[in-house]
Order: C-alpha cells, then sequence, then structure tokens
C-alpha cells in the first residue's frame, strides 16, 4: 500500500483526476447555477486540468520541478472561475510539498491546507456552500490525522469522504443552490478530482460513481435518518480498525473509520452518540469529539433560507375568463384570477376571497371591466391585506398594465407604473348587438373602441377591419389580438392576411383567447 | 514623471484608436464556438463576422474570461509606474475581475482593481471620464476615487430583440421573470448593482425609444451629459436613437457611437441596442 507518493507517480494522479473530471464533465456543467448560470463549469475544469497535465507530462526530475510545472500550468490554462479558483488550490498544494522530495501523508494534509488557505486568500468575498468550503471541509478532515503515522491513502479516502459530505451541503448553505435542485457544480467537480486521484494511487481503474449529485433531496434524507452527526478520533495502541467498525456500524449509517493502529478517526451519522463515544473510550484516548444536531442545523438552515426569499413580493389578482387570456396574464405574472367580465360581473366576496386566498400580503386587482372596478375597490376595506385597484377598464388594459408589473418593486410603486402602462394602450372589441341600437341590427357585428360604437355591419372580419383602420394613428406599431371562443381558425388567418397587407407598420401579436362574448380584443400601441 | 496607467478588457466595446490614443491597455476576453475554436474578443474576430456566425449558427458562443497570466502580462507592462488603475465588467457577469485580481496581487506596479458594475460601452463611458482624470495630472488615489464615482453615474439602458440569449446564457438575472411573457414584448433593460434588471415593459419600439427620452431627460435633470449609442449588428437604430436624445433638450457634452463587441453580444444577441449617459461629476 501506497505510504508516500514519489514525484514519478504525480503525471499519472493527475491524468487519472483529469479522466474522472472528463467522465463527469456533461454533468458539472449542467450543475452549474452559480456565481453565473452558464453550464461551462465542467468544461472549465478540465480545460484547467489539461494543461496542468500537460506541463506537467513533460516536467522531468524531482518534486520541485513537477509542482512548478502544475503551479505553472495551471495559471496558464485557468478557464472559468472556477479554473481560476482551482488553480489557486493547486498552487498553494503544490507550495507545501514542493521541497520535500515527496509527498508523504504529512506533506498531503498540509498540501490540502495550504490549498485551502490560497484559495481563501485569492477570492475577495468567499462565498460558502462552493469549491471553497469543499476544499476547507478536506483540510479540516485530514488536520486530526496529522500526528498519526498514516498513509497517503488514509488521507485520500478522509478527504474523499469529506469531500462527498461537503458537497451535499453546499446547497444548504447557498440558497441559489437549493432552489435549483442542484449542489454545487466546482464543489462536484472536486470530488471527482479526488476520487480520481484516490483511483490512480490504488492502481485502480478511473470510475466515480454514478449520477447521484444531481438530485440532492436523496441524501439529504439519507442523512437525517439519523439525528447526530459524530466525529472523533482515537489514539492508543494496537487499535483494530474493523473491530471498532463492527462495534459501532448498527449505531448509524455515513459510517466511515480510517487510521492507523495508533490512531483512528471516526464518522458515523447516529441516533446514539453516547454509544460511538463509550465504543471508543473502551479502545483508546478520545480526542477532537463533534457531534452536531442534524437535523436542527437543517431546520435552522431551512429557516434562514425560507425568511431570505419570502420577500414582501407583490401579487396579482386578476378578473378574467378564457383559457387562453388566463394563460398570457400568467405569463406576464398574474397569481390567481376571479371568473367574470362583461354580463357576469363578480360581486365584492368573490374578489376578497381571491384577494385572500393570495401568497403574497400585498396585491393588486385588475377589474379588466368598467362594471367591475367598484367592487373590487371595496375589497381593501373587507380584506386585512393591502389591497390595490388598476382601474383597468377591459382586457386589453389588464394585458398593459401587466406589462407594467414589476415582481421586485413596492406595491406603491407598482400601482403608478401598471396604472401609466394600462393607459398606454388603445383597445378595441368586437361583439355581437344583442338587440336593436342606433340603427344597428340584432345580430350584427358591432366594433367598439373606449366605449364607442366605431363600425358595424354582417362580417365579423369586415367590421374588425373597421374599427382597427379608426384606431390606428401615426406611429402605433403593434397590435394585439386575443380571438374569442366562436372564432374560426380560417377567419383569425383572414383578419392576419388583411391586417399584414393593410397595415405592414404593425406587428401583429396574435393569440387565442378563448374569451365568450368579444370576437376579438384588441389592444394597439 | 508620475505616470498611471489604465487596464481594461475587451468589453468597453470602445474604437481601438480611443484605447491607442489614450494609452488604455485592453486584456480580451476570449469567445468560442465549440470546444476547438477559441478567439480573442476584438483581436481575433470582430463583431461583423461573430454577429454573422451568431445568426447561423446551431450552438451559441461561449465566452471565457482572461487568464491570470494575461492580465500579469499587461500589468507587467507598466512597471514603474506610480500604479495602474484596472477597471472591468461587472463581476457579476464575469469573472473577468476575478482573473484581474489575482494577477494584481503578484504585479510588480500597484494594481486597483475596479469593478465598474456595468458592460459594453458604459464601461467605456467610464474609461473616457478616466482618462480626462488621469490627463489632467490628478494622483492615483484621486483617480481611483473618480473612476468609483463615475462608475455608480453612468447608466446603461438597452434593449434587446429576444431574452433567449441571455436567457441560454444564464446572464438574465432580475429579468428572468420577463421570459416567461407569451406576448410578444420589447423589453428595456439595465444594470442595477451589475446585475441585468428590467427597466420597463413595452410592447413598440417608438414606445421603447419615447420611455428611453423620457429617463434621459429625468436623469439628466439639467446636467450637461455625455453619452453613447450602441448597437449589436443593428446600425440602422443609431440615427434614430440620436435624433430621440437630441429630441430631449438635454445638454449633450459628448456623443460616441459604439459597436457591441462578441463578448457582450452573445448575450444580448443580434439586433440589440443601447444607451449610455454618465453626467459630469462635480469634483
Amino acid at each position: 500500500m501506497a505510504e508516500v507518493i514519489k514525484p514519478e507517480k504525480i503525471p499519472e494522479i493527475i491524468r487519472a483526476m483529469l479522466t474522472a473530471l472528463k467522465l463527469k464533465q456533461d454533468e458539472i456543467d449542467r450543475l452549474n447555477v452559480y456565481p453565473v448560470p452558464d453550464g461551462d463549469t465542467g468544461t472549465n475544469m478540465v480545460l484547467s486540468m489539461e494543461s496542468v497535465f500537460a506541463e506537467v507530462a513533460k516536467a522531468d526530475g524531482d518534486l520541485a520541478a513537477i509542482a512548478e510545472a502544475a503551479t505553472f500550468g495551471s495559471l496558464m490554462g485557468a478557464r472559468g472561475n472556477s479554473g481560476v479558483i482551482l488553480s489557486q488550490m493547486i498552487r498553494g498544494f503544490f507550495d507545501a510539498v514542493a521541497d520535500r522530495g515527496e509527498i508523504s501523508a504529512t506533506g498531503l494534509i498540509e498540501g490540502f491546507q495550504r490549498a485551502t488557505k490560497v484559495a481563501y486568500q485569492a477570492v475577495k468575498k468567499p462565498v460558502e456552500g462552493t469549491m471553497l468550503t469543499v476544499i476547507k471541509d478536506v483540510a479540516e478532515a485530514v488536520s486530526s490525522l496529522a500526528e498519526g503515522s498514516v498513509t497517503v491513502k488514509d488521507v485520500l479516502e478522509i478527504a474523499v469522504h469529506a469531500a462527498d459530505e461537503s458537497v451535499k451541503r453546499t446547497p444548504e448553505l447557498l440558497p441559489v443552490l437549493k432552489e435549483a435542485g442542484v449542489v454545487d457544480a466546482g464543489g462536484y467537480g472536486l470530488v471527482v478530482m479526488v476520487k480520481g486521484a484516490m483511483a490512480a494511487l490504488l492502481g485502480a481503474e478511473v470510475s466515480v460513481g454514478g449520477g447521484e449529485s444531481v438530485s440532492i433531496t436523496r441524501s439529504i434524507e439519507q442523512a437525517l435518518a439519523y439525528t447526530y452527526c459524530t466525529e472523533l478520533v482515537i489514539k492508543g495502541t494496537g487499535l483494530d480498525k474493523e473491530s471498532f467498525e463492527r462495534e459501532i456500524e448498527h449505531l448509524g449509517n455515513s459510517m466511515l473509520v480510517v487510521g492507523t493502529p495508533e490512531i483512528l478517526k471516526v464518522h458515523i451519522h447516529t441516533d446514539s452518540p453516547g454509544l460511538v463515544l463509550q465504543a471508543a473510550t473502551a479502545v483508546g484516548a478520545l480526542s477532537d469529539v463533534q457531534v452536531n444536531n442534524m437535523v436542527e442545523q437543517a431546520a435552522e438552515r431551512t429557516r434562514l433560507i425560507n425568511a431570505s426569499s419570502s420577500s414582501d413580493g407583490v401579487g396579482v389578482v386578476a378578473v378574467a375568463t378564457g383559457k387562453g387570456v388566463r394563460e398570457i396574464f400568467q405569463s406576464l405574472g398574474v397569481d390567481s384570477f376571479v371568473n367574470g367580465g362583461q354580463s357576469m360581473n363578480p360581486s365584492t366576496s368573490e374578489i376578497l376571497e381571491a384577494v385572500d386566498s393570495a401568497a403574497s400580503q400585498k396585491v393588486i386587482i385588475l377589474p379588466n371591466n368598467k362594471n367591475v372596478i367598484l367592487a373590487a375597490q371595496q375589497v381593501d376595506n373587507l380584506t386585512k391585506k393591502d389591497a390595490s385597484v388598476i382601474p383597468t377598464k377591459s382586457i386589453a388594459e389588464g394585458l398593459s398594465a401587466m406589462l407594467g408589473f414589476h415582481f421586485e418593486k413596492s406595491l406603491e410603486e407598482n400601482v403608478k407604473d401598471m396604472a401609466e402602462a394600462a393607459l398606454s394602450v388603445k383597445t378595441g372589441e368586437v361583439s355581437v348587438a344583442v338587440r336593436e341600437v342606433n340603427g344597428i341590427k340584432k345580430g350584427d357585428f358591432v366594433g367598439m373602441s373606449a366605449g364607442d360604437i366605431m363600425a358595424n355591419g354582417h362580417s365579423l372580419i369586415g367590421t374588425t377591419m373597421a374599427l382597427v383602420d379608426k384606431m390606428v394613428e401615426n406611429g402605433d406599431q403593434s397590435i394585439t389580438i386575443l380571438v374569442g371562443d366562436e372564432v374560426s381558425d380560417e377567419q383569425v388567418a383572414e383578419l392576419s392576411l388583411l391586417l399584414a397587407d393593410r397595415h405592414p407598420e404593425l406587428e401583429a401579436d396574435v393569440h387565442q383567447g378563448d374569451q365568450p362574448i368579444y370576437h376579438f380584443i384588441i389592444g394597439m400601441e | 514623471m508620475a505616470k498611471i496607467g489604465i487596464v481594461t478588457d475587451s468589453t468597453a466595446d470602445m474604437p481601438a484608436d480611443f484605447y491607442e490614443s489614450n494609452e488604455i491597455k485592453v486584456v480580451p476576453l476570449y469567445v468560442r464556438f465549440g470546444e476547438e475554436e477559441i478567439y480573442r474578443d476584438w483581436e481575433d474576430i470582430g463583431p461583423g463576422e461573430f454577429y454573422a456566425r451568431m445568426r447561423t449558427a446551431t450552438e451559441l458562443p461561449k465566452t471565457s474570461q482572461p487568464s491570470v497570466e494575461d492580465f500579469t502580462r499587461a500589468y507587467e507592462e507598466f512597471e514603474g509606474c506610480d500604479g495602474v488603475i484596472s477597471l472591468h465588467l461587472s463581476g457579476k457577469l464575469s469573472g473577468t475581475i476575478q482573473s484581474a485580481q489575482i494577477a494584481a496581487e503578484n504585479a510588480p506596479v500597484p494594481v486597483y482593481v475596479i469593478d465598474g458594475e456595468q458592460a459594453s460601452a458604459a464601461t467605456g463611458l467610464i474609461l473616457q471620464g478616466l482618462v480626462k482624470a488621469r490627463d489632467e495630472g490628478q494622483g492615483i488615489d484621486r483617480v481611483k476615487q473618480i473612476a468609483e464615482r463615475l462608475a455608480k453615474e453612468t447608466k446603461i439602458l438597452f434593449c434587446v430583440e429576444s431574452l433567449k440569449y441571455l436567457e441560454m446564457g444564464g446572464r438574465i438575472g432580475r429579468a428572468k421573470y420577463l421570459a416567461a411573457s407569451l406576448l410578444k414584448i420589447k423589453p428595456i433593460l439595465t444594470l442595477v448593482d451589475g446585475e441585468v434588471a428590467p427597466f420597463k415593459t413595452v410592447k413598440s419600439r417608438t414606445k421603447a425609444l419615447d420611455e428611453i427620452a423620457g429617463f434621459s431627460k429625468s436623469y439628466a435633470d439639467g446636467r450637461p451629459v455625455h453619452v453613447c449609442y450602441a448597437h449589436a449588428d443593428n446600425s440602422e437604430i443609431i440615427p434614430t436613437l440620436r435624433d430621440t436624445l437630441r429630441g430631449t433638450g438635454v445638454e449633450l457634452a459628448s456623443e460616441v457611437e459604439a459597436e457591441i463587441g462578441c463578448v457582450i453580444g452573445a448575450y444580448i444577441g443580434p439586433g440589440a441596442f443601447a444607451l449610455v449617459l454618465r453626467a459630469e461629476i462635480s469634483n
């Protein structure tokens, strides 16, 4: 078994780390959501390590020469944030071992420690939950072995385990990871590299396990099967690793016991830390005992994450009917709906109910019909929440108002911006006359804008085009059309063609709205 | 005589002669098509070729920050100077500043790395003010202070044809929710604390220009303003943008035009345009 790492072995180890990274490159890319979610962490780490390997392969001679080559290669080839931080870890690691002739267990431990120090120094504002945390946890885990006569294999074994555990915790430290349901990409890359190094040391083929990293839920639940993460170091003589393992393995999971007859490092998740300690005192002297309540820690982290993410966001309730209309409103940020509209005005209590059941404490109401505005305005007196009405008189005005909506802004700012946006659009509707009025026959189509009849006739498309012609003014550039539930595809196609022909200046945005009563709802600006 | 060096990165998107005549050292970022083709931004590839390829490419181009070594070499050129101001694009959009900071620590000259929290020509307009301060003979501490104030004062508004490049490139920031819109929208975006954020959302370019004009007036608030009109493969917009600004009555201290380079272009996409405003700061 490897007691030390000879210089001539190092290129092989680095190649194994690179191979391991390449095997996981795509997966690491997919995990990448922080600091910039551009999905290239795996690629960057591979490119960085390729450069390290190229330089190290060229270097011959002693450890000092190899260390210099690795440091140079990492600096030259560092790509992306992860690559740059990695290059600093490599620099720190080789700084610590360069003058040693070969890498002993102590050298390896100091290497991890120096790698951590240099990497943290390089980053102006270190963020936990990243690869920095992983290297730090690795360094801390191996530090307790420094006094024993451990081998490099022992140290790496602890390092692999610590890295694995550490990366699983990254979502708890960095909310953006938790939201995305991933572990930190760079941190996972480090795990993969340490595993690759371990494989090379054992002379095994590089394989780094299945796709366990992407789904974090499993590992967290697994960790929480037991309450206490218990870690300790036992010092003594003639310590028997295997028999101690047998002694405690029934007490929990995630067990790891490594070390030598003089020193054992123990890690286990258990509900009975006392029994673990008792077993340990029976065989040797205890040191570095740590018992953490993982459930409490998890609850505390969850509380912190929830506290930071439950902002004082503003919700929107819209009065709207029609599947397509609602989908569009939803895509612009509306949370909930009240059924209603022309000829079916919702009551104040219906709107109140929607406001009260909205997730936000601050709610904006879009009545989207002039006959609903008054009912909506009563809600603020009846709810405990902070409710404001943007007096939108039509669906088209409501949609326009939503263009002024910004999640991050305050209720007051939103009310101002949305009211302004609502007024920036001209609206029109085409429907059927339900009775004879002003000489328009019952059953004829009627085109209205701002409450005035602008066009009428027997033909739906003819009436709609006449309405559009009257609405258009110089400088108008866009027309939004919501198609009602009684309109055929042929009619929509005909209208689109006529629009393109007669008003090429208008960019048409036509959507199936599925609304009743109005064959077409039009917004123009 | 005391001398202050200025270093920036290629995303400041200023014309080459601006850098040359003002002795500004530009460290290029890298643009990648696939795994193999790697170009230095503005040096090996320019916007013309880039946007033409982007419009037809099946895979989006990627970008990467300069290496520490790239910065180390740049800083070495200023050995013997009083110091170097190294101004870069927002650290929330790129790791460029990270490379710069590491290189700065071992540079043979004091280097002050400044996160402009801006991008493209907005960084360019900060440089413009920085050059002026340096040429007036201010000391390094004062120039550094001025750079930081200029960075805060500068404002960029930009319009994209589509949010997909920002979204796919992972730079959409606080404008993320806009990408869900089923309606065709023309979002006007800005940078807030170095991150992409929505400014206003409209449905037509006319409205977008109206909003830009309105903002420019309230931003200027009677002060003379330096402006830059910038575009990404959309030079036709420049005269319109210029006329819009001139029509506001805002006193224009200077006007420049810029082409948005490959790196920023990779995230905002062809067809985008931007207006940068920078009021003169009082001493």
